[in-house]
């Protein structure tokens, strides 16, 4: 037997129609589909051949009632044939909700609910089934089985059908034939409501205990064919075609309207006990008992729903248990409750163990068992209300055990517990367990400050013991399975005696854990599987290399080569308050010369494929000349188009020609105020006079930072040359008529608010007849500056209202910032020079080699996709710290672990999210090394105080803790709960976790940060903009009271450093409120404290985190005031009383605290907690 | 995006998948099965693609009596893929890819011809 889930997440497979697809085409053994809360809306084909002992069941993981239910598997299917088609031989449908709403007749003339079309000799069972809405005007039949195959098996029983535009039920006999239609309900159906026809030899109709109503046409309809065998009783109709006495009757239901088919209690139409009780038919009838819910049917009522009666129950002296079952655990009955002597027990199971009574309980002498649930403390015995409880519990242990085949052909889960269950006997569903178990496992939960702590379980088994169905000992299916990694639920039940509870995952579901190893001893045939509480999420490394893969996908094969092993950013968060945002290194991963025009492409962060980054605010440059501003990184002037020139023209009009051999030219260039720029190239006018020939110098470029002499009010040119570029005169473009020649500089880094000088010389200086000359033009205000070369020696002189044709072009943006959209791995930032023509060809420089970086400034990271997956938000920044660990566990798209939504407890991501965005505290920063995943969530949570743990059911879960305590989860009081609490041992926690001198960094200077390894000879305060600290002499918020709360940790364990940095944060409220909660909690000595309790009683209501009131003796007293407890009142004990029984409150003390670890064994849950007095300091 | 779970194995019954048919199609944000995934399923993510369109792909391959041929009428050849998407489907099991380069690959069992627009236009 092979069962498989199908679930939204966490499951096996998501759609019926996948789990179909990985079947083989022959069955080799029993496949059972189990259907959980699903909108499932691909159609489905059952088409594998089956056997009777191969066979399928597809069924819903729990009954439905006949009210739809969108909590439960719905196959919900718009096609253009039928929801679910049953080809194969031998299928069972239960406990299904179906619908087909494809409404167009001319696309889809075939679409019905459920098409039975097995091959000859076939068995169909459609148990418990809501087929509703099959809107197909020409073929919307709920179940259509016509096909040509004989000898075929046709049941259809406690199902409901409803709103259907044709006949609800069509079937026709083909010779051989059985059709069993039993205990069904149609409403509202279009068509027939039964339409059975073409009889041929040897087929049966069995037609009982159904409804027809409000329906258009003839409500039990046939074609006057004889079949051979008919069996057609109890058929209630609205109209005149049901049995005689139940025709032409109107059912009330307990919500029509709304669609509940419920039964209605005060139906009069006969629908009420009026069936014919199928429970004991012949063999091949399929005789049952329960209606559509799985409730037992006694009064067998019509259509698929059975209404529980109410009257006297009388317990008989004959029988040994008495067992009221869920969903109906209160019995009420205006009559009498009697026990007979011979009793063994009576139960009742949970929620509500009340049994009520108007009229007398009376119980005889010999009931062995009487159990009042402590759990329900109103359901106690009191003569005055005449209420009493009743009850003899168990306590389950179940082991799940996932063994994965070795031929990866899908895994199989093996139940096992201390004692053998029946299926359905622990809970309507629950599987058969095999009674395996030496004893029963330890579960062990916990969490460290920051993240699990994870436990291995061991458990131990009979090896060597067959068990049923699977014909082997566990050890033999080391045969079949690899049983390393497979996954291992622990289970507990609490339930009474003869009766079932309920399944409820939450609860349920104690710990997951993977088998790691195993060891069997021959000696005694126990075979004992160690187990670890591992994570879901596999250990990696959290690398942000460049893979040649990655871009390639991208279609940027420059990229493939280029950055191999090289790391850079992900920027995450949004600034708090300072508004600086993100400033991260973003490399050259493209240089070109396109056009001539020289262009470098940046990485603008990593980044998930489908979500976008943030905006652009800005682009800083390194400062390569330090020698004239001591900066390391300048804000650039983002210039939108270099093509045009910073400043200058080069080819003016009415000018007059300069001879190049006479004087040097040269002209001055300033940067916007606060920006840098990058020069790359300088354009001027340059012709020739007569042939200059080679060897006659070379003309050359250069610029300096200006030094301005107030005395001659002129610019010199200062120290040596910061940027030059040359040409050959002899070149011979440069001749007569109009002509430019562009010198590219090698990228000058100008600072902002500086002058600069940018001059053009001819070395040859004594030919003049064979010369180069430039020109200038009379411009009012505008000057420049020559030289004589004779007399280069006296320097530069002013030439007023004289304009150079010269032009300055700076680096600008190209295509500017692309924040990668939904498609891309990462964002880009363009930028180009202006083109440079070279009148000789020669080849233009890429700006790769020359020194430049970059860094970029955006006002928020990764932002979330369209669905808001993350933060709740649609494209909203992921800044909150539960956001960031949600979406690296929960991503898949080259950020994240890729961990399916269905292994992620989403309800405590958003509590935390919540919480931390009530407190402020947020992110952001740029993550810019190689980091483990690990590490990262480590830090995650070290600077957010969250704790990243596992659920019970094995999910990844987030805390955020909280200060006070205000209401404990439980209130643990020893003269309450007398023996049912221990208090194990109460600790000092180690001495080494004191902290009372606390300095943290925060908001690094992200332009002081560099990896270039002389940085690390920088102090902390220049590698952070921002520092909070509380010691016992000083804070940074002049926290007197937290000084004293240090002066006085200080003088019981001496100083105690913490001083590992906020790197995320950005804010001094977050910083500060960070740092406050460390020292609150640990500046104290605290205690740890072990509980023993009965597991049946706080197993669901105590787990990690829950918060506790211990008020025991063994505990010193303790500042506070309890309810049970009272500190010592020497020689004078006190009396309390409760319930009525009275206690005395002596010596007693109390505490306060957080659970950190869970225990659970047999019949007893410990818990171990920390105590938490001091959160109480900050309101 | 779209993610669409393809049959990876090739099943020679009647009435059954071929490697490279349609299964299911999904939102982007389905997260599959642990089953769901190879050597017995492919997964294809297709980004900026509406689910709506591959989900006519699910028609099964019946002939005129309504007998069911195959379980798809329409199939990625594998073959006709590009390589490196190719390569990503048969060593892993998936791949995220473009429109593009998937609709030359579709094939119409019905017609014996790739993909011509008829539904992806």
């Amino acid at each position: 037997m092979a069962t498989r889930t199908i679930q939204s997440s966490g499951g096996d497979y998501t759609s019926l129609s996948a789990w179909e697809a990985a079947l083989s085409g022959t069955l080799s053994e029993q496949e059972i589909a189990e259907c959980y809360d699903l909108s499932d809306t691909t159609k489905v084909t059952v088409n594998v051949t089956t056997s009777a002992s191969n066979d399928i069941i597809i069924r819903g993981v729990s009954p439905i009632a006949p009210l739809w239910s969108t909590s439960k598997y719905r196959l919900e299917v718009s096609d253009f044939n039928e929801a679910i088609q049953i080809a194969s031989g031998h299928v069972t449908l239960k406990h299904l909700q179906i619908s087909q709403t494809r409404s167009s007749s001319a696309d889809s003339p075939t679409a019905r609910g459920i098409l039975l079309a097995g091959p000859n000799s076939c068995v169909h069972v459609v148990d418990a089934c809501i087929i509703r809405q099959v809107n197909n005007p020409s073929a919307g039949r709920g179940i259509s089985c016509t096909t040509t195959n004989t000898g075929k098996t046709i049941v259809i029983r406690n199902c409901l059908f409803y709103d259907q535009i044709q006949t609800a039920v069509h079937v026709q006999g083909r010779a051989s034939d059985t059709f069993l239609i039993y205990n069904n309900t149609i409403h509202n159906a279009g068509g027939n409501g039964f339409y059975y026809f073409g009889a041929n030899s040897g087929d049966t109709l069995r037609l009982k205990n159904n409804i027809v109503q409000d329906t258009t046409g003839t409500h039990y309809n046939s074609d006057g064919s004889t079949w051979a065998t008919t069996d057609i009783l109890t058929n209630l109709s609205g109209d005149s075609s049901g049995t005689s006495g139940l025709t032409t009757k109107t059912v009330l239901f307990e919500n029509e309207g709304g669609d509940d088919f419920h039964l209605s209690a005060s139906d009069t139409s006969g629908a009420l006990s009026g069936g014919t009780n199928l429970s004991a038919v012949g063999s091949g009838q399929y005789q049952f008992s329960v209606d559509m819910e799985n409730e037992s049917r006694s009064d067998w009522d019509l259509g698929c729903d059975e209404i529980v009666s109410a009257g006297n129950v009388t317990v008989e002296p004959s029988t040994q248990v008495v067992s009221v079952v869920q969903p109906a655990p209160t019995v009420s009955t205006s009559g009498n409750i009697t026990v007979s002597a011979g009793v063994q027990s009576i139960t009742s199971s949970q929620p509500t163990p009340t049994v009520s009574t108007g009229g007398n309980v009376s119980v005889s002498l010999s009931v062995l068992v009487i159990t009042a649930e402590q759990q329900a403390p109103t359901a106690q015995t009191t003569e005055a209300s005449g209420d009493s409880s009743l009850f003899n519990e168990m306590s389950i242990d179940v082991v799940a055990i996932t063994l994965n085949r070795k031929d990866g052909s899908g895994s199989d889960t093996f139940y096992l517990g201390t004692d053998h269950y029946c299926s359905d006997s622990i809970y309507s569903g629950s599987p058969t367990i095999y009674p395996l178990l030496v004893e029963p496992p330890q579960v062990r939960r916990g969490v460290g400050l920051h993240v699990s702590i994870r436990y291995d379980v061991q458990i131990r088994l009979f090896g060597k013991t067959h068990f049923q169905t699977v014909g082997k000992s566990f050890l033999d299916l080391l045969d079949t399975y690899e049983f390393h990694h497979s996954l291992v639920e622990f289970r507990y039940y609490n339930k009474a005696l003869g009766s079932t509870t309920t399944h409820d995952a939450d609860v349920n579901i104690r710990q997951q854990t993977e088998i790691i190893d195993l060891s069997y001893n021959p000696e005694n045939g126990e075979l004992t599987l160690f187990t670890r509480d591992t994570w879901k999420v596999k250990d990696g490394i959290f690398n942000r290399y460049f893979r040649a893969s990655d871009f390639a996908l991208n279609g940027d094969a420059d990229l493939d080569s280029r950055f191999e092993g090289q790391v850079s950013a992900w920027p995450i968060g949004d600034s708090n308050t300072n508004g600086q945002g993100i400033i991260f290194s973003a490399p050259i991963i493209n240089s070109e010369v396109a056009s001539d025009a020289p262009k470098l492409k940046l990485f603008a962060g990593n980044k998930p494929r489908n979500k976008p980054l943030g905006t652009f605010t800005g682009i800083y440059v390194k400062n390569k000349h330090k020698q004239i501003k001591d900066v390391d990184w300048m804000e650039m002037h983002v210039i939108t188009d270099p093509d045009t020139p910073r400043i200058g023209n080069s080819s003016l009009s009415s000018t007059t020609d300069r001879s190049l051999a006479a004087r040097s030219w040269g002209r001055i260039f300033q940067t916007p105020s606060g920006k840098a720029e990058v020069v790359t190239k300088v354009r001027c006018y340059l012709n020739k006079s007569g042939t200059v020939t080679a060897d006659t110098g070379e003309i050359k470029v250069e610029i300096h930072e200006a030094e301005y002499l107030p005395t001659s009010d002129t610019y010199q040119p200062k120290g040596s040359a910061l940027g030059s570029a040359k040409l050959d005169p002899a070149w011979s473009a440069i001749q007569s008529g109009t002509t430019t020649a562009d010198f590219q500089i090698p990228a000058v880094t100008c600072h902002p608010d500086v002058i600069y000088f940018v001059s053009l010389t001819w070395s040859n200086t004594t030919d003049t007849t064979n010369y180069l000359y430039t020109r200038t033009k009379t411009t009012a205000s505008t000057h420049s500056y020559s030289r004589d070369n004779s007399q280069r020696d006296k320097g530069w002189t002013k030439q007023a209202d004289t304009e150079l044709a010269m032009a300055i072009y700076a680096l600008g943006q190209d295509t500017g910032y692309d924040n990668g959209g939904t498609t891309d791995d990462y964002a880009n930032f363009s930028l180009k020079s202006n083109a440079v023509v070279f009148a000789s060809g020669d080849a233009v420089s890429e700006l790769n080699d020359v020194g430049l970086e970059f860094k970029l400034n955006l006002d928020t990271g990764i932002l979330d996709d369209s669905s808001g997956t993350h933060t709740g938000i649609v494209n909203g920044a992921v800044r909150n710290p539960a956001d960031l660990i949600h979406l690296f566990l929960n991503d898949n798209q080259g950020f994240g672990l890729a961990l399916g939504s269905g292994s992620i407890n989403t309800t405590s991501f958003t509590t935390a999210r919540t919480k931390l965005d009530s407190d402020n505290i947020r992110f952001a920063f740029a993550l810019d090394e190689q980091r483990s995943s690990n590490d990262f969530l480590l830090d995650i949570c070290r600077q957010s105080k969250l704790v990243l743990y596992k659920d019970k059911r094995g999910r990844m879960a987030v805390h955020y803790p909280q200060y006070l305590l205000q209401s404990p989860t439980a209130t643990l009081a020893e003269v309450k709960l007398r023996d049912d609490i221990q208090v194990i041992s109460v600790d000092d926690n180690d001495h080494g976790s004191v902290i009372n001198d606390l300095d943290q960094f925060y908001q690094p200077n992200a332009l002081n940060v560099s990896t270039d390894p002389v940085d690390n000879r920088k102090q902390r305060t220049e590698r952070y903009l921002s520092r909070e600290y509380i010691n016992q002499l000083s804070s940074k918020n002049s926290d007197t009271t937290r000084e004293q709360l240090a002066a006085a940790s200080v003088a019981l364990y001496d100083r105690r450093e913490h001083r590992a940095n906020l790197d995320f944060i950005d804010s001094s409220t977050q910083a500060r409120k960070i740092q406050e909660y460390y020292f609150d909690r640990f500046h104290k000595l605290q205690k740890r404290f072990t509980v023993r309790l009965l597991r049946k009683n706080y197993f669901n209501l105590l787990d990690l985190f829950s918060t506790i009131e211990l008020q025991a003796t063994p505990l010193p007293a303790s500042v506070g005031t309890y309810d049970y407890v009272d500190t010592h009142q020497s020689d004078t004990p006190r009396y309390v009383v409760n319930e009525g029984v009275t206690g005395i409150s002596w010596s007693g003390g109390g505490l306060k605290g957080i659970i950190y670890e869970v225990r659970e064994v047999g019949e007893f849950i410990e818990v171990i907690g920390e105590t938490v007095s001091v959160f109480n300091y900050v309101a | 995006m779209c993610r669409v779970l393809l049959k990876a194995e090739h099943d020679a019954n009647l009435g059954r998948y071929s490697q490279g048919d349609f299964v299911a199609v999904f939102n982007d944000d389905h997260q599959f099965g642990r089953l769901e995934t190879a050597p017995t399923f492919m997964i294809l993510d297709i980004p900026g693609l509406d689910p709506s369109i591959f989900r006519q792909y699910l028609t099964e391959w019946r002939d005129r009596d309504g007998k069911l041929l195959e379980r798809r009428q329409y199939t990625i050849d594998i073959t006709k893929l590009i390589s490196s998407v190719r390569s990503d489907l048969l060593s892993i099991g998936k791949v995220n890819t473009g429109l593009s380069a998937i609709k030359p690959a579709i094939f119409d069992k019905d017609t014996g011809e790739f993909e011509t627009n008829r539904i992806i236009t």
